[in-house]
């Protein structure tokens, strides 16, 4: 079980560079708008013929 | 540039909107925030700003606005927000991470695995206690210096000392170490906070009533002498706005150009309009009833007279309601019998079952009880209905005035202005005797009367155009309006004059005569408006009282009073104001519905009053309730709004109530951990918040309010 000591370390590195991410994403406005986002992913992919 | 958007309601515009850089050539990017109806539009590099953006979002249909940058308010608040955010996602982040090590624990890990287990926790909870629950201490810190316990106050004690126990435990290697507890519930609760602000901020503020009385395009007159159109929200003071026949005026000035006639009901609760000319002041939300003015803009919003009085009327409201004034009081003796419990809970159990039993049961307790309903639902419950009926169009006074209204058994309804439009309208034409010259009567009456503004001349010009379909316009030779009396128009050297009398059963006649003699009599009735037959019956399905008590003579009321569905017991007419207010005072639970110049002592004796038609601030001095619209139909949704707000409000209480006389008993017995505390709690909160939203939504009310 001493694999524990290297699994360890990593889940709290992960954990921490995936709270940054968050925090980046936040002070970057993605967590402003929660509503249109919901709305525009029913949206097709067509492309708008003239 | 961001542009705010009239007209985006649904997917269908989401599409278009975002569609723009494929449709057209100069647009790189374009993106909608619905809620807030803003689009965000970014052009190709050297193209020509905003006009182009904006005649491509007119097209599509959308009226644009162009934003200024974001106020500083605005920024202030997203900092707020993201302060929140991030408090949330590390809380969640430290409660998962903690987990792993805590699933490990409650499966049996021991020896070292436990001892470094729980140091492990120990660090990741750090950011939680430091950093995610600091705004519980702030609060709680802030009431005790004010002696005053808030419902912070057990919730920051709570993580401290189950911080403070947990790090004991793991030090010294034990397994009580509570860390995971600590971290969902901080998590849960400031994600439940968040909900709650996010349920304030989505409607309408409240601060800002001024605004009900404001209409959607404003037009502008630019340097330049060309006219632009824009939103009630970028209107600057020293503006030359633009106010056409029918528009109500947007904001307080000076008139510069034009001379109009102002209708100020909403001011003073006169409908006769008043001249206005070059220098005399235009008032928000007085209507112009005249031709097209000019004025520059003095003061806006709540800086109006309309805005200071309104704000008046807020801010001498301090009557707080039954309810309110109760869950405050509960609250304090909530919380210190909380803590009571608590105590008492650890002494028993430190007796029965010994330390460490007895300081886990006793944290539970801290933990599980919650007095969300009080603090958190009642008063959401009140303000999220006072501006839900703001929206509608019914200004509430305060949450009094909501839980009066709920109780209402009697309704009294003034006849005048209340149930009847107050507009005249023709009922029967006698003519007397022929005229000689080669027009009729409806030419005539309608060439004198077609360039008056008087409310009159306006039922008699209506009347005229239906009676025959070519009208023809006599060329007056002299035609002069005689004030106090009635209008003068001489035409082949014959005189026809037209002037209103009372007749003999207080019905409002209308003369023309010819050189002295009498051509034709009108007789000019008010009738009832529209909407009162079925208001009326709705009401009466609620199983509410109706009377109708009014000043006028007895055959008008009998008439109005059948039509409508009152009988001999339930009107009452010929009274004076003392004699209306006596027979409101002899029924208990009653309303009186009214226009609020004249009724002034009715409106008091009531239990509650709805003032319409008349002038805000007088109205709202005593009434509890006004109507921005001339509508009844506001009447029943305004009752229905708050026998729903109490409703909730005893839904919610009663909720609590179960909830912690039940989490309370099993933390003290010991069937509940503080894991398990630290879920139902934030559960209960939520449950009684989503109630709350759920039950007080626009479509939930309009819904109840029109059966």
């Amino acid at each position: 079980m001493e694999v524990i000591k290297i699994l360890i370390p990593i889940a709290i590195i992960m954990g921490i560079a995936f709270v940054a991410l968050f925090i980046w994403s936040t002070k970057n406005g993605q967590f402003d708008d929660l509503e249109t986002p919901s709305k525009r992913m029913l949206l097709d992919d067509e492309k708008y013929k003239k | 540039m961001t542009f705010y958007l009239e007209g985006v309601h649904c997917l269908a515009c989401l599409w278009l909107i975002e569609k723009l850089p494929e449709m057209v050539d100069n647009i790189n990017s374009s993106r909608l925030d619905m809620s807030k109806s803003l689009v965000d539009i970014e052009l190709k590099e050297g193209q020509s700003q905003f006009s182009f953006a904006a005649q491509t979002l007119n097209t599509l249909g959308y009226r644009p606005f162009p934003i200024s940058n974001t106020s500083e308010i605005k920024e202030r608040r997203k900092k707020e927000d993201h302060a929140l955010l991030l408090r949330i996602g590390i809380s969640a982040a430290s409660m998962m991470n903690i987990m792993l090590y805590s699933g490990s624990i409650y499966f049996g890990a021991d020896g070292k695995y436990l001892k470094y287990f729980g140091l492990i926790s120990f660090v990741l909870c750090l950011p939680v206690i430091l950093y995610c629950a600091t705004p519980f201490y702030k609060s709680a810190w802030a009431s005790i210096k004010n002696r005053h316990i808030n419902i912070d106050v057990p919730l920051a004690l709570a993580i401290i000392a189950s911080f403070a126990i947990s790090t004991f435990f793991a030090f010294t290697g034990s397994s009580h170490h509570y860390f995971d507890s600590l971290a969902t519930l901080t998590f849960l609760i400031l994600s439940s906070r968040y909900l709650l602000r996010k349920a304030q901020q989505n409607g309408f503020e409240k601060k800002d009533l001024s605004s009900f009385f404001l209409q959607g395009t404003i037009r502008r007159r630019k340097s330049d002498d060309s006219i632009e159109e824009i939103h009630a929200e970028q209107i600057e003071i020293g503006d030359k706005l633009v106010v056409l026949p029918g528009e109500t005026v947007p904001a307080d000035g000076k008139i510069i150009q034009g001379e109009t006639r102002l209708n100020l009901a909403t001011l003073t609760g006169e409908s006769i309009p008043v001249l206005q000319k070059i220098g005399s002041c235009a008032f928000m939300g007085s209507q112009n009833v005249g031709n097209q003015f000019t004025f520059e803009v003095e003061a806006m919003h709540s800086l109006t007279r309309l805005g200071k009085i309104l704000n008046e009327v807020e801010k001498s409201s301090k009557q707080r309601s039954h309810y309110i004034l109760l869950t405050d009081k509960i609250s304090k003796y909530f919380v210190s019998a909380i803590l009571f419990l608590s105590a008492l809970s650890f002494f028993v159990n430190l007796y029965f079952h010994g330390l460490e039993e007895a300081l886990i049961r006793s944290l539970s307790l801290i933990i599980v009880t919650c007095p969300c309903a009080l603090g958190l639902a009642t008063p959401l419950v009140f303000s999220r209905m006072l501006s839900l009926s703001a929206k509608m169009g019914i200004i509430v006074k305060s949450e009094c005035s909501l839980e009066t209204l709920a109780k209402a058994k009697n309704i009294f309804f003034d006849k005048t202005g209340t149930l009847t439009s107050g507009e005249f309208e023709v009922e029967e034409v006698q003519l007397i005797s022929p005229s000689s010259i080669n027009f009729s009567i409806e030419d005539i009456i309608f060439s004198l009367e077609s360039n008056s503004q008087h409310p009159l001349a306006h039922s008699l010009v209506r009347w005229s155009s239906a009676k025959s379909g070519k009208l023809k316009r006599i060329p007056w030779s002299l035609y002069e309006e005689v004030t106090g009396r009635g209008l003068r128009g001489i035409y082949n050297e014959k005189e026809f004059e037209i002037y209103t009398v009372r007749g003999k059963d207080d019905e409002t006649l209308v003369l023309l005569t010819e050189d002295m003699r009498k051509i034709a009599c009108l007789k000019l009735k008010d009738r009832p408006r529209k909407e009162a037959s079925i208001a009326l019956c709705r009401l009466r399905k609620k199983g509410i009282n109706l009377f109708l008590s009014s000043g006028d003579k007895k055959p008008i009321v009998d008439h109005i009073g059948a039509h409508l569905g009152f009988d001999h017991k339930h009107r009452k007419s010929e009274l004076s104001p003392e004699e209306k207010a006596a027979w409101i005072e002899e029924h208990e639970n009653s309303i009186f519905v009214g226009d609020g110049a004249n009724d002034a002592l009715a409106f008091s004796k009531a239990s509650a009053s709805i003032a319409m038609q008349a002038a805000v601030e007088v109205s709202l001095k005593t009434s509890d309730a006004f109507l921005c619209r001339n509508d009844l139909s506001l009447i029943n949704q305004l009752i229905q709004n708050a026998k729903q707000s109490i409703k909730l409000v005893k839904q919610n209480l009663t909720f609590s109530l179960i909830y912690n006389t039940i989490g309370a008993y099993l933390a003290f017995i010991g069937l509940i951990g503080p894991l398990e505390a630290a879920i139902l709690m934030p559960i209960s909160s939520f449950t009684v918040l989503a109630n709350t939203i759920y039950g007080s939504r626009q479509s939930t009310m309009l819904k109840k309010g029109a059966l």
